[in-house]
């Protein structure tokens, strides 16, 4: 079970990058309360609460990127799926650009000295990429348990199943937050008022609850990873 | 799947929630730090937001020892029979009760006491670590196994590292009421400064060796005798 071959690097990797996911989302989950509860602060200082809260989130965002390109690596090294091993080298340069894309978005789509077209577009491709994945990630599952996809055991055809559902989950929540945008425009600009508390809290709310059933699919998956029913 | 398999895998995932944890908890200490706008009734809020954040760290530590030892015991390579795990897993769970119970209670004397009976706990279980780890590396310890040794030796300066963060942090905690007081002074940022990013610094080293003890326990290496 343990030695230094790719394999175990790579299964210890992925079981690391479960618990790294989960660890910085609980905490994360724990600021959107603190976030909520902070109408008494001023708007800056809100402002400053909410920036440092999605530099946080890059923790669960970046924990996601790793999870899919370990996960992939060490079930195509197990003959698990229909990937051939020399696309691996591939599916990590895709892994490091998807990283590379949403630290950029987020550095220049939120800098201090406003939103940058470039910063704006990275954020777009973010989210038109993670379509694609979903649809592919959410195609190949169910293809794999109704017929011949390429993921060959059950467990690893529902997986992946589950995982497009939590990716459909982490774009409907951000899709979901948007009206926050201009309502946070407004808030700096006529100050606290009870209209923006009411869209805060309902919209972070949402958000919460939707993250309490991405965790759920996020142990869900562990899971069949660790018993492997079917 | 084997219970050794699901110890394995259980070790590994509790690291990585500690680590993804305490990560965020790091950054969240940077805020505290450069909230110098804030009052020192919001600032205190954030404080207690962040101790509350602090517990999953501190919840995966006790996990990360638990399944650490499980696993070893499953392995055949430590001194705790698999018949002693549920005595193990019970005090773990005691553990994990006390640090929420002394931290929902930490204003009233009874959760005072508990407060320090834990760092009690903590020297003895560093001190233990510590000795048994080098005992077994130097001589006849009850680890036979060199890389078993080494990882309860990093263990016990780790838990170490974390008793000596609230040391950094007791001149702050004196400071603390006169701040909420009297607000913000240039003597109390400077201690504040000073406190957390000495905290901030170990938390690193801390990192640094819960990185070389999940690699000694992936990698294994010198299988032979301690």
């Amino acid at each position: 079970m343990i030695a230094t071959d790719p394999y175990a690097w790579l299964l210890a990797l992925h079981l690391a990058v479960v618990g790294y996911y989960l660890g910085s989302d609980f905490v994360v989950n724990q600021m959107t309360f603190y976030l909520i509860d902070s109408g008494h602060v001023t708007p800056p200082q809100r402002t400053r609460m909410r920036r440092f809260q999605l530099l946080c989130d890059q923790h669960p965002r970046m924990g996601l990127i790793l999870f899919i390109a370990t996960g992939l690596s060490y079930e195509t090294l197990s003959g698990f799926t229909t990937l051939p091993v020399s696309a691996l080298p591939w599916l990590w340069l895709i892994a490091l650009l998807w990283l590379a894309n949403i630290w950029a978005g987020f550095v220049l789509a939120g800098s201090p000295v406003g939103q940058s077209t470039l910063g704006k577009r990275l954020v777009r491709l973010d989210l038109y990429w993670r379509y694609l994945v979903v649809l592919l990630i959410l195609g190949g599952g169910l293809w794999s348990l109704l017929g011949e996809g390429p993921f060959e055991p059950g467990w690893l055809g529902l997986k992946y199943v589950l995982l497009g559902t939590l990716m459909a989950g982490g774009v409907a929540m951000r899709i979901s937050s948007m009206p926050l945008v201009p309502a946070w425009a407004d808030y700096m600009a006529r100050g606290p008022n009870p209209e923006f508390e009411a869209i805060i809290g309902r919209l972070q709310r949402r958000a919460i609850y939707l993250n309490w059933g991405l965790w759920a699919l996020f142990f869900a998956m562990a899971g069949l990873q660790l018993f492997r029913p079917f | 799947m084997d219970t050794l398999t699901l110890a394995f895998a259980l070790h590994l995932i509790i690291l990585g929630y500690t680590l993804g944890s305490d990560f965020v908890v790091d950054q969240r200490t940077f805020s505290l730090l450069g909230a110098t706008d804030a009052t020192p009734a919001e600032r205190s809020r954030l404080l207690r937001s962040i101790l509350v954040s602090d517990q999953h760290p501190r919840m995966g530590l006790i996990l990360f020892i638990a399944t650490g030892i499980t696993f070893e015991s499953l392995l055949g390579q430590s001194p705790i029979a698999a018949d002693l795990l549920p005595l193990i897993w019970l005090v773990a769970a005691l553990w994990l009760a006390e640090i929420w119970i002394s931290f929902l209670n930490e204003d009233k004397p009874w959760g005072h006491q508990l407060v320090n009976a834990d760092v009690t706990w903590r020297y003895l279980v560093a001190g233990l670590f510590l000795f048994t780890g080098l005992w077994s590396l130097l001589g006849d310890g009850p680890f036979d196994v060199s890389w078993i040794a080494w990882k309860y030796l990093l263990l016990g300066l780790l838990i170490g590292g974390g008793v000596s963060v609230r040391f950094c942090v007791r001149a702050l905690r004196k400071a603390w009421p006169d701040y909420l007081e009297g607000g913000g002074t240039p003597e109390f940022e400077a201690i504040l400064n000073q406190s957390l990013k000495r905290a901030i610094y170990i938390t690193w080293s801390i990192w640094v060796i819960y990185g070389v003890i999940a690699l000694l326990t992936v990698v294994r290496p010198g299988e032979g005798a301690a």
